[in-house]
């Protein structure tokens, strides 16, 4: 078996999250589908910082998660605040302009 | 296979596991799976007992020497009582919630040293004291803990009931922020000892425990351990008072038991990673430690040692839960995000301002010791004689409302109005005047106001003259007649 | 191949056994892998399928510690660590608490407002993957290094010279990113307390103001629990035998699911003696016994 492998199930992971991203309707299980594939791109570095033998590939895949974990602070902070306005958390509801 | 590489292989750790076969690892994890397992036993009688003596009664002595037997009548009990599973309940989620939280605490142990390398009895073996170690193994104690919360929050969430859900609710918001503060104050061991191993944390401690070198970190890792099991006073996920049982309220027999056991058995992992991080490890207090050149220090010995210490923190959690109230829920959050955080933050930095200023300005340690102790001086001093300390007046925040009787009182006093809100006043002369029957009912006094002496108070002075032990309050001092009572 | 040897790369030294030099990877790591990824892939499609948000976001988790545990067979146990804790321990916390800050039960609606979106995303979503598996498949690929020798100082200290010399600058600016982040989420979620905050203090000072009026200093006695009933909607009963109505929680009572004591009989075993004491409320027999 190669590293290979490795790739092949980061693309999958991938497809599943964009797939959940393009299909979900409720905003947090989209964040989700975001986050699914932000950590798919994780592996397909840290897989490559193994191919290369370069610890690089493992600090970006760090960034990554530092960046990661800044967006979904502040995209709960916005879903909170359309369910307060709103009390629904669809992705659907929030195409209103006015309430 | 791990006999290939060499001694001393593993970069990063002090423990060297080269010569751990197969049948070592098995012995080693089995007998970490029995100790936690006797220990949370022995914890639960422990605790009971301790809690009895510091309450006056004798607490379980029926079941075996000294009730030793409680807590396995106890557990035999759970098991056989009736396995309720809720109706409204998420099955395969309340179901899986127990046995994450369990499963999850018994992970910790896997990087905590026991002792130095042993030769284990019988054999040549050659072996640490220590299932295993990582480069990383406090970040993953870190972690297993993390995701043992999920234990909680999801059997509060899937019980579907009000309570449990607020418990879980409620452990999220604390187990978040107070990770936080445990997290920062561990970042200050890992910069003065170079390494995140535990092996290798211990192995630096060899001159001085980092409990004292590092006390404010030690401080701040007590107080968020304590949050972090969730052991009184910082309980609120099970807040009995509030929440019925908090996220355990739908649960029963083996299930609940199993809540049981991870809370327990968390107590001592965070106990057993104190001592490893601050308090030495499996080193010998100082006293014994230089004895014979340090003869307590190898083979066998230091697993006393280990342990001795870790019931010493146990004995710490039961103290602080037979001694402190339950905080109020947001007095805690503020507590950890006010207080907590920002002096861990701060501690943080002054540890890497003097490692950095050994390291890199090649400044020798004791100077830059003795700076920064004068410094913390200069600045104690200074808050000690800061102008207009806050201590005396009312407590802060609470002058901006001018609605508030208290602020109101002097206003109503000069006015000369009596009923309800003449008792606000708590004037800083404390003896304003006090209607003890405020609107024809019976009021206790506010803090600040005196009661006026009782009218029958020179009968009891008499009665105590002539019969002392005689019925009433005879042993009250009529200097004090706050004291006396049952509890005096 | 047995869990022995797999026991062997992974637990007594917690590093990976290191790649061979035909850039394969040892056989316990690949009998990790084919355990591992199935359950990854399982979970991906949990977060895809599943209709309640909070399963969801435990095929996530279930995700996340995979992604951990091939960190670590990827010889770079540092990022595995920091997986579960940034991700598992923080990230989807935080999610599970908005989910039950939200309401959890509100499941998805399947209602489709833009006309085949649904099977539109799939396709793309199926396109994706057999592109991007093309790429991966396609194209040269040299034999593996491994990170045996950058990972020769372990692999904490070989991350660290890398994010604190070569990255300095980013690593400042995802701190700048990460406050900004913080404090972004601060005034999002920030009200305006129009009211004045009423704490315990307040309540108790009120309490004692309205003390004279006919309030309460107490908590209201709890609902009589009897026998024969155990339920919160049946009022207790005072020393003279009558319902105390305050006793049953004020929503029931506003609601009208307050129920009258139903048994005359029990009222009437308590009644008896407490009815010739019945002026004395126990307040003052309490001040006759002093």
């Amino acid at each position: 078996m190669t590293l290979s492998y490795y790739l092949v199930l980061a693309v999958i992971l991938f497809a599943i999250g964009a797939t959940t991203v393009l299909v979900r309707r409720n905003a947090i299980i989209v964040f989700m589908g975001v986050e699914l594939m932000l950590n798919s791109a994780n592996l397909t570095f840290v897989t490559f910082a193994r191919w290369h033998g370069d610890l690089a590939g493992q600090v970006l895949a760090f960034f990554v998660m530092v960046v990661a974990a800044a967006e979904v602070v502040v995209g709960l902070a916005i879903i909170v605040s359309i369910f307060r306005t709103r009390r629904s958390v669809s992705v659907d509801d929030a195409n209103l302009l006015k309430s | 296979m791990n006999a290939l590489l060499p001694a001393g292989a593993v970069p990063g750790v002090a423990a060297d596991f080269s010569q751990d076969n197969g049948w070592v690892w098995l012995l080693k994890a089995v007998s970490i799976l029995v100790f936690l397992l006797v220990s949370v036993l022995l914890a639960i009688w422990f605790e009971r007992k301790v809690i009895a003596r510091m309450q006056t009664r004798p607490g379980p002595n029926v079941h075996g020497p000294f009730g030793l037997l409680q807590s396995l009548a106890d557990a035999m009990k759970l098991l056989l009582k009736e396995d309720i599973t809720v109706k409204a309940a998420d099955k395969a989620i309340y179901v899986a919630a127990p046995m994450i939280a369990v499963f999850a605490s018994l992970l910790t142990f896997a990087v905590i040293p026991f002792g130095p390398a042993v030769r284990l009895p019988f054999t040549d073996i050659v072996t640490p004291l220590q299932l295993t170690d990582l480069p990383v193994a406090v970040l993953y104690v870190l972690a297993v803990t993390s995701i043992g919360v999920y234990g909680i929050v999801l059997g509060g969430w899937s019980s579907g009931s009000t309570y449990p859900l607020l418990g879980a609710v409620r452990s999220t918001a604390q187990v978040i922020s107070y990770e936080l503060a445990m997290g920062l104050s561990l970042v200050s061991v890992f910069i003065v000892a170079g390494s995140m191993s535990t092996s290798e944390i211990v192995a630096s401690q060899d001159r001085l425990w980092w409990g004292v070198a590092l006390f404010p970190a030690l401080v701040v890792y007590v107080t968020s351990m304590v949050g972090e099991t969730n052991r009184a006073p910082f309980d609120l996920p099970e807040a009995e008072g509030e929440l019925v049982g908090g996220f355990h309220t739908e649960y029963s027999s083996m299930k609940f038991a199993w809540f049981f056991l991870a809370e327990y058995i968390n107590m001592i992992n965070v106990s057993a990673v104190a001592v490893t991080l601050f308090l030495g490890g499996w080193r010998a207090p100082w006293p014994i430690s230089a004895i014979n050149d340090g003869m307590f220090n190898e083979g066998w010995w230091p697993l006393l040692w280990f342990l001795a210490k870790v019931w010493l923190l146990v004995f710490f959690f039961v103290w602080l839960r037979g001694t402190l109230l339950r905080l109020r829920y947001d007095q805690f959050m503020t507590f950890g995000w006010k207080v907590l955080i920002p002096v861990a933050l701060v501690w943080v930095v002054a540890v890497s301002l003097v490692q950095g200023a050994r390291q890199f300005a090649d400044l020798d340690l004791r100077a830059t010791l003795i700076a920064v102790g004068i410094l913390f001086a200069v600045v104690f001093l200074l808050t000690l004689l800061w102008p207009g300390g806050s201590r005396d007046g009312p407590p802060a925040g609470k002058e901006g409302h001018p609605a508030s009787p208290r602020s109101g009182a002097k206003v109503t006093t000069a006015a000369g109005t009596t009923g309800g809100t003449a008792r606000g006043g708590a004037d800083e002369s404390g003896t304003e005047a006090f209607d003890a029957f405020s609107g024809g009912f019976p009021v206790p006094p506010l803090p600040g106001q005196v009661l006026p002496p009782s009218p029958r108070r020179p009968r009891t002075l008499a009665g105590s003259n002539v019969v002392p032990g005689g019925p009433g309050h005879p042993a009250t001092s009529p200097t004090d007649p706050g004291k006396g009572g049952p509890d005096a | 191949m047995s869990a022995a040897i797999l026991a062997s790369q992974l637990v007594p030294t917690g590093l990976p056994a290191t790649l061979a030099a035909t850039g394969t990877v040892p056989g316990g790591e690949e009998v990790l892998f084919w355990v591992v990824a199935p359950v990854m892939v399982l979970g991906a499609l949990g977060l895809l399928f599943s209709r309640r948000a909070v399963h969801a976001a435990m095929s996530v988790v279930v995700v996340m510690i995979g992604m951990a545990v091939l960190y670590t067979a990827l010889e770079a146990p540092f990022l595995g660590v920091a997986q579960v804790v940034v991700y598992t321990g923080a990230v989807m916390m935080l999610f599970l608490f908005v989910l039950m800050l939200v309401g959890v039960d509100a499941s998805d609606s399947f209602v489709e407002t833009l006309r085949g979106q649904r099977w539109i995303g799939v396709l793309a979503g199926g396109g994706l993957l057999i592109v991007l598996i093309g790429v991966v498949l396609g194209g040269s690929r040299p034999a593996a290094v491994g990170l045996e020798a950058a990972n020769a100082a372990s692999n904490p200290v070989g991350v660290a010279r890398l994010v604190f010399g070569e990255f300095v600058v980013a690593f400042e600016l995802t701190g700048a990113l990460l406050i900004t982040a913080a404090l972004g989420a601060l005034t999002l979620t920030h009200r305006q307390r129009l009211t004045r905050k009423v704490g315990q203090r307040e309540t108790t000072e009120q309490k004692m103001t309205q003390l004279g009026g006919g309030g309460q200093l107490t908590p209201l006695p709890a609902p009589g629990v009897y026998a024969r009933h155990n339920a919160a909607n049946v009022p207790a009963l005072d020393p003279t035998g009558a319902p105390i109505e305050e006793s049953v929680p004020r929503v029931l009572r506003i609601r009208g699911l307050e129920r009258e004591v139903p048994w005359p009989d029990v009222v009437g075993l308590i009644g008896p003696g407490a009815g010739e004491a019945g002026d004395l409320d126990p307040g003052s027999r309490r001040e006759e016994e002093s």
